[in-house]
């Protein structure tokens, strides 16, 4: 639980991180973006009519007068376009400087900002991971005692489990021995025992029942050393079937699979 | 007494008791009693009873004797009848005597030849105590194999547990 | 949470299938009833064959069931003749003979062959597992008539084999003495019968006694003491030829000859020296020798059958019990020790069980066995008046002589003394019955 409420603040820090680092690469690392010169000719609308007006005069005098003229316009534009220009330029600069300076108070306000920032989501962090700490004292507290909730719930559910295994178990012995008594009794009565045999003969077959009750297989586990006495076991085993058997599958579980030792008991 | 007298007396009676001892058995072999010479019945010298020939005779027929169970000893009775065959016998040395021992049909085939055969022993001793000399005896153990009675009681027991003699000739 | 939960009921699950144990159940009762066998006449095939129709036909059927019956091992279900008689296995309804209580089924079939010779079949039929092939399927090929009783009890023997697995004694034979009272004469007849009593013939016949017949091992000969002459002898008669040779004819007993296991020597008895003793008698040499001596009486040896001692009866005790001599060493211990008085030993195959006959408390006289290894006896006859025991080849059964109704007649039982009959020879006295040993089939 812990692992998972750190990482989701360490991912937003990072985040603001790299995004305040990125302003700063951003914007100390370029040009400053100069806003756009703009010409504003409308200032001087009538210069185009002027030029206009006066076309037939001394061609030569006029034209030299004209060029005087037109030098001097041209200077005069020039002078007051240079003058223009300085003072744009000083203008810009003023601008440039103003903005430089506003930059850098931005960027100091911003550096302050970010220090502040910074020393606040430091602060902010020491609050939260003391807060985290506590939150997560709390929760190790909250946890461990969940956990021995859990465990006593556990241990309860076990118990109780286990109770019930037992009850079931108890009542599976019954059934199984219920079922194992009439098992022995049917084949015991449709076994036929012979003095042919010794006293101490045994063998012991393994039978394989199906859910209706019938032989799935009988194999012999030990011989008697007479096959005849073995096959006679197998036949009371057969005459038997079908036996009884339980709806209840676990309880057939316990039953489908039997070995039967076979002893002549008393003769 | 001196010796030589001693003498005398023991030559002189023993010649007397042998001359009376020849004149006795001279007189057995003139007739079948014991009569001595004064002409007494000393028949009763074998028995140790006196008989009459009638008694005799009757004794004489009887060829069987009879024992109890599991037993194989001569009664009193069976030693009177015994006495008689003996002394015929001694009284006629060209018959041989077959004694035949059985028992009572209980037990063992095997062993019962075993106590047949004690039976007749027994018959066959006891004649010869009597100076039946043994070659003229022969014994035979028939067990249970011959019975006289068939039936299976007390009575026919007792009747197929014996002896029997059987006379032949020699030669 | 649930996570945990379903573990646990997972787990449980799992191990409660894993851990599931096989039953174990002890079977250790049952139906002392017999081995159920339903045996079919044997059916003909040619059924206008006039030899068909005559009784050899239900002869072979009926001695197998009579061999088996009277074995006291086997219930047998008798069949009708009917349409209904299965001809082969594949016809066996096994539900049918289920109901009828029969767990094996004999069927058979007589097929002629002219000139007088037929082939005899059979099957023998588990009917709880009619899936698989018959437990026996066999066919004789060419028989005579004739030759159907042997045959019939050749096939009691392979039944009897295949369904407990221990050799059958129904080939065998047996030999006993017969004694017919006339008003003149007593006729004493050493005879040889089937093994059931039945296709008697006589061997020896006489006016003089006859007694104690034993088989040679290889049931050659037949060792028997005779009276001829008014004296007892051992002699040995070739069933072969008839011939008697006569072996021993001491002053005294000659009798109760016993074969050694290897059939060269003959333990006898004889009382030439004094009371009756044990001898010894090398049947190729001839050589004699004393086994037992002192006063008592020693009679009826019985060889062990690995030919190193001889049981048999002696008083040397005071009453007869049954004693055994080695022959290394003629040294005698003494074997039983139940009541009064035990003769007549003899011991089954395995040397493991004693049979005698015992006196008992009331006074009657029984058939006993005793388990050597522990000593306990066991009366297995309930009359007054048995004696001669003689066990079969396979140990499983005793022919004794015992009396019925003022008559000397046979009678068999099991070992354990559960199932009991009569044999039915011959009218008439019958004693002292031999059984042969296993026969070699010719």
């Amino acid at each position: 639980m812990h692992a998972f409420r750190l990482s989701k603040s360490l991912i937003l820090s990072i985040t603001l991180h790299v995004m305040f680092f990125a302003a700063l690469f951003t914007t100390m690392a370029f040009e400053v973006k100069q806003p756009p010169i703009i010409i504003n000719l409308a200032k001087n609308p009538g210069n185009d009519k002027k030029i206009v007006q006066a076309a037939l005069i001394d061609k030569r005098a006029v034209d030299l007068a004209n060029q005087r003229r037109v030098a001097e316009e041209k200077l005069q534009q020039e002078k007051i376009l240079e003058q223009q220009r300085i003072v744009e330029l000083a203008q810009q600069e003023a601008e440039r400087a103003k903005q430089a300076l506003e930059l850098a108070a931005a960027l100091k306000a911003q550096q302050q900002a970010m220090l502040e920032q910074v020393k606040q989501e430091k602060a902010k962090k020491i609050q939260e991971q003391a807060k985290l700490e506590q939150q997560l004292q709390m929760k190790q507290q909250i946890a461990q005692q969940q956990h021995l909730v859990k465990q006593q719930k556990a241990a309860a559910l076990k118990a109780q489990h286990d109770r019930i295994v037992a009850e079931h178990h108890t009542m599976l012995e019954d059934e199984i021995e219920r079922y194992r008594a009439e098992f022995a009794a049917a084949i015991e009565e449709n076994r036929v025992l012979s003095a042919v045999f010794a006293k101490n003969i045994r063998c012991k077959l393994k039978i394989m029942l199906m859910p209706d009750g019938s032989i799935l297989n009988i194999k012999v586990l030990e011989s008697s050393g007479n096959v005849a006495y073995d096959e006679m076991s197998a036949k009371a085993v057969y005459k038997s079937a079908p036996f009884p058997m339980p709806q209840d599958q676990e309880l057939y579980k316990q039953l489908r699979e039997v070995i039967l030792s076979f002893k002549n008991g008393e003769q | 007494m001196s010796f030589k007298k001693f003498a005398t007396a023991v030559i002189v009676s023993g010649v007397a008791f042998g001359l009376v001892g020849c004149t006795a058995s001279k007189n057995r072999n003139a007739s079948n009693e014991y009569t001595d010479s004064n002409g007494v019945n000393t028949a009763s010298n074998f028995y140790g009873e006196v008989l009459s020939p009638e008694q005799e005779l009757a004794l004489l027929n009887q060829k069987v004797v009879h024992f109890a169970y599991d037993d194989s000893r001569l009664t009193q009775q069976d030693e009177r009848v015994l006495n008689v065959h003996a002394k015929y016998m001694l009284d006629h040395p060209n018959i041989s005597l077959r004694i035949k021992g059985h028992t009572d049909e209980r037990g063992g085939r095997e062993y019962n030849i075993a106590l047949g055969e004690r039976r007749a022993q027994t018959v066959g001793r006891f004649l010869e105590t009597k100076g039946v000399p043994s070659n003229r005896l022969s014994e035979v153990s028939y067990g249970k194999e011959q019975p006289i009675s068939l039936e299976s009681n007390d009575a026919a027991w007792a009747e197929n547990r014996r002896a029997e003699l059987e006379y032949g000739e020699i030669g | 949470m649930k996570y945990s939960r379903f573990l646990l009921i997972f787990i449980a699950l799992y191990s409660s299938v894993a851990m599931a144990k096989p039953l174990y159940i002890e079977i250790t009762g049952g139906q002392n009833i017999g081995i159920p066998i339903a045996v079919a006449p044997f059916s003909s095939v040619v059924p206008n064959d006039p030899i068909e129709r005559a009784v050899e036909v239900e002869n072979i059927s009926a001695i197998i069931k009579n061999d088996l019956q009277n074995s006291g091992h086997f219930k047998t279900l008798s069949v009708a003749n009917d349409a209904n008689l299965p001809r082969s296995s594949v016809d066996v309804k096994p539900g049918f003979w289920k109901n009828y209580g029969a767990e094996n089924l004999l069927i058979g079939s007589i097929i002629p062959k002219g000139n007088g010779v037929y082939d005899v079949s059979f099957q023998l039929i588990d009917i709880y597992q009619d899936k698989k092939p018959p437990l026996l399927n066999v066919r004789f090929h060419n028989r005579t008539p004739a030759q159907f009783r042997a045959l019939a009890h050749f096939i009691s023997d392979m039944i009897f084999k295949k369904l407990t697995g221990v050799r059958g004694f129904f080939s065998t034979r047996i030999a006993y003495i017969t004694v017919e009272r006339f008003k003149n004469e007593t006729v004493h007849t050493l005879t040889v019968a089937d093994a059931d009593g039945y296709n008697d013939k006589p061997v020896v016949s006489a006016n003089y006694p006859l007694m104690s017949p034993r088989w040679s091992p290889d049931g050659k000969k037949i060792a028997f003491v005779s009276f001829r002459g008014g004296r007892s002898s051992i002699n040995a008669v070739s069933l072969d030829t008839g011939k008697i040779e006569m072996l021993t004819r001491f002053p005294g007993i000659n009798g109760a000859p016993a074969w050694s296991p290897d059939g060269k020597k003959l333990a006898l008895v004889l009382s030439k020296d004094g009371a009756p003793k044990l001898y010894v008698l090398d049947l190729i040499s001839r050589d004699l020798r004393q086994l037992t001596s002192g006063g008592a009486i020693d009679t009826e040896p019985f060889w062990h059958p690995d030919g190193q001692s001889i049981l048999f009866t002696s008083n040397r005790g005071g009453k007869p019990q049954i004693y055994r001599v080695l022959l290394q060493t003629s040294e005698v211990t003494r074997v039983t020790f139940n009541g009064n008085y035990n003769v007549t030993p003899s011991l089954t195959p395995d040397g493991k069980q004693l049979i005698m006959l015992h006196q008992s408390e009331k006074g009657a006289y029984n058939i006993a066995v005793q388990d050597l290894s522990s000593g306990k006896l066991k009366i297995i006859t309930k009359a007054n008046l048995d004696e001669s025991p003689t066990l079969a080849p396979n140990g499983m059964m005793v022919l004794y002589g015992t009396r019925e109704t003022d008559q000397n007649v046979l009678g068999a039982v099991t070992l354990d003394g559960k199932f009991r009959m009569r044999l039915p020879v011959q009218d008439g006295n019958v004693k002292e019955p031999a059984w042969s040993p296993f026969l070699v089939e010719g």
